[in-house]
């Protein structure tokens, strides 16, 4: 028997000692798989914009991530983010919120697409439920009904082959139809369309419905392939552009990373199939001082990423000899009008990013 | 009589065994016809001086030399045609859609892989060919596209079976690059499409007969593998003759 519940804990199970006096560079035992992946098993990623670092670096370190829309042949990689291609597991580009995840889980074990999805800007069609995976959006409304239709057959045989499901959870706030509950990517008028407070309204998710969004979606996807998958959770250190709840960022920010952090937690603790992997305690470490953060605050540095993923590796081992370089592997610019390199901060698409430029 | 020159990496050597043939029953006529190859890229290994194409290496050296009996240099001034065998066709509408599926393809992403070909170092010698002798017709015909027993022509072709496309969206889609190669490439330069006689019913790949027994463009003269689905043979280099060279 001893005197304190407290005297035999390890030292990481101690502020000092875990934080206070630890290098945020070298976080031990931060993280701790759950269950371990292999080389065959099959990865789906997605997720909001932090999601594609994860996904890039899983890719460049050896693991099976499934791409079901691969670029064609004929568009240089440099180009392909531009399209909303070789980002994930799918051409489905940035999910910010549960809801529109499971509404894609829907849509596709459906295999019937929303007519009530299409925004217009100058003249051309964009999807409303990924606006940015076309530069120019679509000649006609018709052709972006085509063009989702195909993406969500490859969603569809997504869903059946992967293994593990690796989710970034984004946001909590979003943009709905108001009538019909359909949940937008970003705000109508940001990227096309036109903002009516009419037919759109602000939504907040609360705890509970992230929570039964992603139990609903779990067993929805469990149920079509017929067989239970993994999943792997991360909240996105990336603080909010803006918010439309009233409130100040900062406050708005912390409430929405509160929320999908407590989310991550529980369903850590109800399902053995959901593992946690703490990208959002690595970056917003205290003891890292803000390092981590570009000089906005917000975009997580090179070092930031490869200091994440070197604590995700150090669970799951690099499966080539490569090991996570802190910065990615950036194609030569080839063309007129190519400019230097980006940096890791700049190169994830981001339509969160673009409400910066509402600001006034 | 019109004086031609003939330029690509391995896909020339279907052109060469053609022209052989022609020779063979026909030794009588000159086909003020020469031929320069280079493997791979390594037509990028020259320079053009003054209106001629140079090596600057051995190896494109030798392989000129092979190739064109003994000329180890191109004095385009020679010549009032070029044809070119190296690099993608543009043409090739498998380049334009992912690879899983046949799925549709949005007008800027086909605009964006045409410019994205025009950007292509092979291309933009071609193209500087073109820009530096004004006389010379430069003719892009490329390479040829995969047979249809390729293992990945036949995904496709599968594919296309369950979720059909539309061949007036194909057809749709040659104008519109045809359209754009008129915008990205010289006044004198053109870039010629596959005969139709050497494609399958979809026009997207080349008849398996066409790609069986190509030989290699090497000193010695050997057959591509069995497996090799992209070489094709001197019947395939015949009709290029027959309806691009000499119409």
């Amino acid at each position: 028997m001893t005197d304190n519940p407290y005297r035999t804990l390890p030292p990481t199970h101690f502020w000092r000692n875990g934080v206070a006096e630890t290098s945020p560079l070298n976080l031990q035992d931060i993280y701790q798989k759950r269950w371990p992946l292999a080389a065959k098993t099959k990865i789906a990623t997605a997720g909001s914009c932090f999601a594609q670092h994860i996904s890039r670096f899983l890719r460049t370190n050896g693991y099976n991530v499934l791409d079901l829309e691969t670029a064609p042949e004929g568009l240089p990689a440099h180009l392909h983010n531009q399209f909303g291609y070789s980002m994930y597991s799918a051409r489905y580009g940035n999910i910010y919120t549960v809801r529109q995840l499971l509404q894609l889980a829907q849509e596709a074990i459906s295999g019937t697409v929303r007519e009530d999805i299409i925004w217009e800007k100058s003249g051309r069609f964009y999807d409303a439920l990924r606006p940015n995976i076309e530069p120019n959006g679509f000649a006609t409304p018709e052709e972006v009904i085509a063009h989702r239709l195909a993406h969500i057959r490859a969603v569809r045989q997504m869903f059946k082959e992967m293994d593990v499901f690796v989710f970034t959870l984004g946001l909590t706030e979003a943009w709905e139809h108001t009538e019909t509950g359909v949940v937008y990517p970003t705000a109508p008028g940001t990227i096309a369309g036109q903002f009516d407070p009419d037919l759109y309204g602000f939504k907040n998710f609360k705890l509970y419905e992230i929570r039964s969004d992603l139990v609903q979606f779990m067993n929805i996807v469990k149920k079509f392939r017929g067989s239970m998958f993994r999943t792997l959770l991360t909240v996105s250190p990336v603080p909010l552009t803006a918010t439309a709840s009233g409130k100040h960022v900062l406050q708005a920010s912390t409430y929405s990373k509160s929320v999908l952090r407590a989310v991550a937690g529980q369903l850590y603790d109800e399902f053995p199939s959901i593992d946690y992997f703490p990208s959002y305690e690595i970056v917003t470490n205290p003891a890292a001082r803000g390092i981590f953060f570009a000089s906005n605050l917000r975009s997580v540095t090179s070092e930031g990423v490869d200091v994440v993923m070197r604590s995700f590796f150090a669970e799951h081992p690099a499966l080539t000899t490569q090991t996570p370089s802190a910065k990615p592997t950036v194609p030569p610019a080839t063309g007129q009008g190519a400019g230097p390199a980006p940096s890791a901060a700049d190169e994830v698409q981001c339509e969160e990013a673009m409400l910066e430029a509402f600001a006034k | 009589m019109t004086r031609t020159v003939l330029i690509g990496n391995s896909h020339l050597a279907a052109l060469k065994q053609a022209l052989e043939a022609r020779r063979a029953r026909d030794p009588e006529t000159d086909l003020h016809i020469d031929t320069f190859g280079a493997h791979l890229n390594n037509f990028l290994e020259t320079r053009l001086e003054n209106g001629t194409i140079i090596p600057t290496t051995d190896r494109v050296k030798r392989v000129f030399e092979f190739t064109a009996d003994g000329k180890s240099a191109i004095r385009l001034d020679e010549y009032d045609q070029l044809f070119a065998f190296m690099a993608v066709s543009p043409y090739y509408l498998p380049g334009y859609f992912p690879s899983f599926l046949v799925s549709p393809v949005s007008d800027t992403l086909l605009d964006q892989i045409c410019r994205s070909w025009r950007e292509l170092p092979l291309v933009n010698m071609i193209a500087d060919i073109a820009l530096a002798c004004p006389d010379l017709q430069v003719s892009f015909v490329g390479q040829p596209f995969i047979s249809e027993s390729a293992p990945k022509a036949r995904r496709m072709i599968y594919q296309a079976l369950a979720n059909p496309v539309d061949p007036t969206k194909l057809s749709a889609m040659r104008l519109r690059i045809k359209e754009m190669l008129q915008e990205l490439v010289p006044s004198n330069m053109s870039v010629c499409h596959p005969p139709q006689a050497c494609l399958d019913a979809t026009g997207l790949f080349t008849l398996n007969e066409f790609s069986r027994g190509s030989q290699r463009l090497a000193e010695t003269e050997i057959e591509h593998p069995e497996h090799d689905f992209v070489h094709m043979n001197a019947d395939y280099g015949e009709a290029i003759l027959s309806e691009i060279v000499f119409p």
